[in-house]
């Protein structure tokens, strides 16, 4: 976010003695009740008591949706002042953990009990029912207002849609050069100020200034997309950063904007966010989402499509030899999904002259006993068909001779070694992404060596993973093969004892080595 | 209820409206001053108009086509106002600057005071925007790109940021800055609110033409030194009566990478300048004649410098009269002078400690001069240039230097938290400065003269670990490990920063130096009780915060830490008859080994800790190498060989590299059940010319290798 309204006010209080207590209170003012979300019964530290309390005035019409409830001991308390005409509901949850601050956490909406506001309605002084989010279709409305209130935009962009669509005959063609170049020449610049948090910014000034927020680029996606003659609405939607739906009538549903297309009867979903991905391919966190699509006075609902995880399928091949002391090995790596657009992101901030020696980094692992020669050809920009990076590398220090025998790893790669968490670790593990990675590898065994032993095999499979690591031989090559799948998902804290187990396993045979024997 | 809300919106919306209303008008009243008139100032300025970009240059993601500073000052007095102004532009030839430059930073006040900025975007096709800077923010957090970090940083400057529109490769973006500040330039105790400023030629993108030009009332005068290549500054005339001027031109500078071991002060081409008034000459170098750069000192110029690091011991009478008083009770029956100086030195160490009377360098040994001169003991003034900063040919600024006191034959630094009295400081080691002597009273400065301080050994600074590492259990998955360190030299006062996070420590140590006595305990017993809990609460919770900051630190040596078990401080070495600093921590490790059938390899080489690794990159050195210090870090593992097994492969770990620029050498053997390996890696100097770099590389090189070798355990 390049900039928004948020101004945080902070007390430093004088704790110089373990021990020492204070009291203290805020009071915080929201002008719109639109915008008075939610609210969590855990924070950052312990906490022996917690209450909230809401009183509601009998002429607003607001529900409390519980979220995440189960497993806590959250008691809740209603009562009723006919005289103040205000309606009290008190929560209250004792002896609860604070968060930790751990990676891979998920996001606190998914796993942790909070209550979300739903002002629904209010009774004016005439005693007339004003509504303000009953349902999903009160917030449309709300964001068509406001959509409506777009400023005129002051540049004509019909001669920038022709120019975008000249010379390209079909409307897939068309379509595609209109996002491309979105993706390509407008930056993520956010300015979320006030109504700017919801409004988006007129098309033609976030072509002017080649900046946007997602609002801004849809908008300028679907405007340009109209004025090429194609169905193209904006689209509300909420990124796999919240677990909320479109049933819940909320400003918190949504925090981000795409322009949904429609052609020959199906929606296509375009996010100008997104760099380097390709038309009807869809980021991991917008997948299988709920979009909320303009349509005139109404709105459609509609799912994006939920992507296989072979989607974000990674490859390698390699041949190796012994040569000396060192391993040689031919590789060919193939990237896919979020591998591809995470790595066509990092490398196109990276000046060209420099680009070279960051593909050796990232080929090697940054590992310097890896020395990458020979890459064949460097692709940095591809949206359409995987990468493929075929070169050659010299692995030094792998190997171990001792007396007749040498001990060796043929498995470079440390897998989700990163997924095995602390003993200590307090909250549940979310994997963002899917991931699907296949190995193929094959060793020759040197003249004059014999295969003495082999790493142990490996094949497990839980709910949302499994590891398969098979090593094979035929007296002249040792061969692995080795798939590793896990689907994006929330790990609960209580299956972590499980998880760590099977990623150590995972871990422990990444780690084992061959054993070949002089003859 | 509702009509508390209805006032409460009206009042936001009214005040919004007000802000907005009042940045609306700043607007149409900068566009009607032209702010974009801005760029007329150097509407003759051909150095904007007409450039030749080198082909090099080219494939650089921008380049600076022309950068120009002036600095404009009309000063009557000290505190009168002075403009600087910045206009720079820069073509953006691909992709990767437009993150750089489509965010422009800026440190100005646009606002509520006089401070103007002036924004075009230039297409290649000649089309002109002019973009007002009104819709800057102010930067909450974060980095401020050094491409746009003003030259007086000093972290507390209020950055504003906005959004260049329609930046596209290929553009050219001209901006001008101007900032009207107070000059304020009255150093107290040598603080200057202008500045010293160490300009660098090379940036990070190329840059055709940069220029500084001064145009300084006559009251004002202009120290600067130009250095390593960077052309001279010229004065120029100026038609202004009572002003003189000053010009600074540099051409052709290529962008900079980033090379390890650089001093940049000492190696870069660079001009250091300040402005700086007549009264200033009390504090630092400034110029007889003030139409001639300051860009040198002199013998005598050094000998008023002096007069102020005594000032410094004069200044603070009333605390020395009564750490004096309370020392000479103290110290009553001591008679011997060694000795003496040395609780002296501990006694002012732990008064500068933060919660006594913090000083700076130069006011600790002022200090610590008075107080040996109150005890009639003989010790010389020492002035020399940060070593990191300046050698004393191209010193210009008094806060370039740093001062130090010769006592017999050895020389005593200031004071750090747990330093010892003879323990040399990284940046005085070797250099060149000058000694004050002083008349036969001892009370003001004869003659000044120039000294070179010793520069030190590798075996003066020097780190021991003693590391007993056992598999527990036959778990082959961890390793323990107690690592017992030594630290001498300017190690410990490296690491001696890290162990001040201990407060226990501190307070032990100020306890004993500073003559405190336990403090009283009062009220009844359960108060008393409540306090000594508490107490031992704070301690606690210091350790455990020690520890955690503690494993960090082992994190960085090794791949994965899982605890630290226990720690024990050993020796502080505070004193001189025990000037090593030792301790031992207890701490578990995993991925130490791998199963290889029935067998294990144990990685024992990386046991001592993570080693530099030379990329291919920074195998070709463009600048001489400047470490901290010459050092020596010496290992000995000795490894339990778990029972029912045999340690093999131990020729592996064998490893000698010895040359002009260091040593790596190793040697493993096997000692009833254990095996010990023993490691000397030695920086042998603390600067070598890059021609050395190819010899540092292999010790490098070496070190690495070792760490990753590998030793066998078979049943």
């Amino acid at each position: 976010m390049f900039d928004n309204d948020a101004r945080y006010k902070y007390l430093i209080l004088p704790l110089y003695s373990v021990g020492l207590r204070y009291l203290g209170g805020y009071t915080k003012k929201y002008s719109d009740v639109r915008y008075l979300t939610s609210s969590y019964f855990i924070s950052k530290f312990p906490c022996l008591t917690k209450e909230i309390e809401i009183e509601i005035p009998m002429d607003l019409d607001l529900e409390l949706r519980e979220f995440n409830f189960e497993g806590y001991n959250i008691e809740k308390k209603i009562s009723e002042n006919t005289k103040k005409q205000i309606r009290t509901i008190l929560y209250s949850i004792s002896k609860v953990n604070g968060v930790a601050s751990e990676i891979n956490t998920p996001n606190l909406s998914k796993v942790y009990p909070h209550i979300v506001f739903v002002a629904k309605s209010f009774k004016d002084r005439h005693e007339n029912k004003v509504q303000i989010f009953e349902n999903t279709k009160d917030i449309y409305n709300w964001y068509k207002l406001l959509v409506a209130k777009i400023k005129d935009n002051d540049l004509d962009l019909q001669t920038v849609a022709n120019s975008l669509t000249r010379g390209k005959t079909s409307d897939i063609e068309k379509i595609k050069s209109i996002y491309y170049w979105v993706q390509d020449n407008i930056k993520y610049i956010a300015f979320e100020r006030g109504i700017a948090g919801f409004q988006p910014e007129a098309a033609s000034l976030v072509y002017k200034n080649k900046f946007g927020d997602c609002k801004g680029m849809a908008n300028l996606l679907a405007t340009l997309l109209k004025l090429a003659g194609f169905d193209a609405r904006l689209t509300w939607i909420g990124t796999t950063d919240n677990n909320y739906n479109y049933s819940l009538p909320s400003i918190i549903v949504d925090n981000h904007m795409i322009c949904a297309l429609k052609l020959n009867g199906k929606y296509f979903f375009l996010d100008g966010t997104e760099k380097y991905i390709a038309f009807d391919d869809y980021a991991q966190r917008i997948q299988g989402r709920q979009a909320l699509i303009e349509d005139g006075d109404n709105f459609i609902i509609e799912s994006l499509p939920l992507l296989p995880i072979e989607r974000n399928k990674y490859t390698e091949n390699k041949i190796i030899t012994i040569e000396g002391n060192n391993l040689k090995a031919s590789v060919s790596e193939t990237f896919k999904g979020e591998n591809q657009t995470n790595f066509l992101r990092a490398i196109n901030d990276v000046p060209v002259n420099k680009q070279d020696k960051i593909l050796t980094k990232f080929l090697s692992k940054d590992n310097k006993n890896f020395e990458i020669v020979n890459i064949s050809e460097k692709i940095f920009e591809r949206r359409e068909s995987p990468i493929i990076f075929n070169y050659e590398v010299i692995i030094s220090n792998n190997l171990t001779k001792y007396d007749k025998e040498v001990y060796l790893s043929i498995d470079f790669a440390n897998d989700l070694e990163e997924l095995i968490t602390d003993e200590k670790r307090k909250n549940a593990i979310e994997v963002e992404e899917n991931i699907f990675r296949e190995y193929f590898t094959e060793l020759e065994i040197p003249e004059g060596y014999v295969l003495k032993q082999l790493p142990n095999n490996l094949d497990i499979s839980a709910d949302h993973y499994s590891f398969d690591v098979k090593y094979t031989t035929d007296g002249k090559k040792v061969r692995l093969n080795k798939k590793i799948l896990m689907k994006a998902h929330i790990q609960e804290y209580k299956n972590l004892t499980k998880w760590n187990l099977d990623l150590k396993r995972l871990k422990e045979t990444n780690n084992e080595q061959i054993i070949l024997q002089k003859l | 209820m509702k009509k508390i809300y209805i006032l409460y919106i009206l009042i936001s919306v009214s005040f919004f409206a007000f802000s907005q209303t009042r940045r609306e008008e700043r607007v149409k009243e900068i566009k009607k001053q032209g702010a974009f008139n801005l760029f007329d100032l150097d509407i003759d300025d051909l150095d904007f108009v007409y450039y030749q970009i080198p082909e090099n240059y080219k494939k650089e993601p921008a380049i600076i086509l022309c950068q120009s500073t002036k600095y404009i000052c009309e000063a009557t007095s000290e505190f009168s106002p002075y403009i600087s102004r910045m206009h720079r532009k820069v073509v953006i030839v691909e992709k990767a600057a437009l993150e750089d430059f489509s965010t422009l930073y800026f440190d100005l006040d646009l606002i509520k005071g006089k401070d103007k900025i002036a924004i075009k975007l230039i297409k290649p096709d000649g089309k002109q925007n002019v973009i007002t800077g009104m819709d800057a923010i102010k930067v909450e957090k974060g980095n401020i790109p050094s491409v746009y970090r003003s030259a007086f940083d000093g972290g507390n400057i209020e950055y504003y940021k906005m959004a260049i529109p329609n930046l596209e490769v290929g553009d050219t973006l001209e901006y001008f800055l101007e900032k009207n500040s107070l000059l304020s330039n009255v150093s107290l105790l040598g603080v200057s609110n202008f500045g010293k400023l160490y300009y660098y030629l090379n940036k990070r993108y190329p840059i055709i033409k940069q220029k500084i030009e001064f145009q300084l009332s006559k009251t004002l005068s202009l120290t600067c030194k130009s250095v390593f290549g960077a052309p001279e500054i010229k004065p120029i005339e100026l038609e202004r009566r009572g002003m003189h001027g000053f010009l600074f031109i540099d051409s052709f500078r290529a962008q900079i990478e980033d090379e390890r071991w650089l001093a940049e002060a000492r190696e870069l081409p660079h001009i250091k300048f300040s402005i700086l008034h007549y009264k200033d000459k009390v504090h630092n170098f400034v110029s007889d004649e003030v139409e001639i750069a300051k860009s040198s000192v002199t013998l005598s110029e050094m000998k008023d410098r002096f007069a102020n690091t005594i000032q410094y011991g004069k200044l603070n009478k009333y605390l020395i009269a009564t750490e004096l008083g309370l020392m000479k009770r103290n110290f009553r029956e001591i008679d011997n002078e060694d000795t003496l100086v040395e609780l002296i030195y501990n006694h002012i160490r732990s008064l500068s400690r933060g919660s006594f009377y913090p000083m700076n360098d130069e006011a600790f040994t002022g200090l610590f001069f008075e107080a040996l001169q109150k005890y009639d003991i003989k010790a010389d003034l020492i002035a020399v240039p940060n070593r990191f900063l300046s050698d004393s040919k191209n010193l210009v600024f008094s806060s370039e230097l740093i001062f130090c006191l010769k006592y017999k034959d050895k020389f005593i630094y200031p004071g750090q938290s747990n330093s010892n009295v003879f323990e040399k400081d990284k940046a005085f080691d070797g250099q060149t400065g000058f000694i004050a002597i002083m008349d036969k009273k001892g009370a003001k400065v004869d003659e000044v003269k120039e000294i070179i301080l010793p520069t030190s050994t590798y075996s003066e600074n020097f780190e021991t670990n003693y590391y007993d590492v056992r598999i527990p259990e036959n778990n082959f998955d961890h390793i323990k490990i107690i690592d017992t360190c030594y630290y001498g030299g300017m190690i410990k006062r490296n690491y001696n920063s890290f162990l001040t996070k201990l407060m226990e420590l501190n307070i032990k140590d100020d306890n004993k130096f500073l003559f405190m006595k336990d403090e009283k305990e009062y009220g009844n017993k359960l108060r008393i009780e409540e306090e000594k809990n508490k107490k031992k609460e704070t301690k606690k919770s210091e350790y455990e915060e020690f520890i955690t900051e503690l494993k960090e630190r082992y994190s960085n040596s090794y791949s994965k830490v899982i605890s630290i078990d226990t720690f024990i401080h050993l020796q502080t070495g505070t004193r001189p008859g025990k000037p090593i600093l030792s301790d031992k921590t207890e701490f578990t490790l995993a991925d130490m080994t791998k199963k290889v059938g029935d067998k294990y390899l144990v990685e024992l080489g990386k046991i001592i800790g993570l080693q530099a690794e030379v990329s291919k990159d920074e195998r070709v050195r463009l600048n001489n190498i400047w470490l901290d210090f010459p050092k020596e870090l010496n290992n000995t593992i000795r490894f339990k060989i778990p029972d029912g097994y045999i340690a093999e492969g131990l020729e592996n770990f064998n490893f000698n590299v010895d040359n002009e620029a260091g040593k790596f050498s190793s040697k493993a053997l096997l000692e009833n059940g254990y095996v010990i390996i023993t490691t000397q890696k030695i920086y042998k100097l603390g600067f070598m010319p890059k021609e050395q770099w190819p010899n540092l590389v292999n010790m490098l090189d070496a070190a690495f290798n070792f760490t990753q070798k590998k030793m066998i355990l078979r049943k």
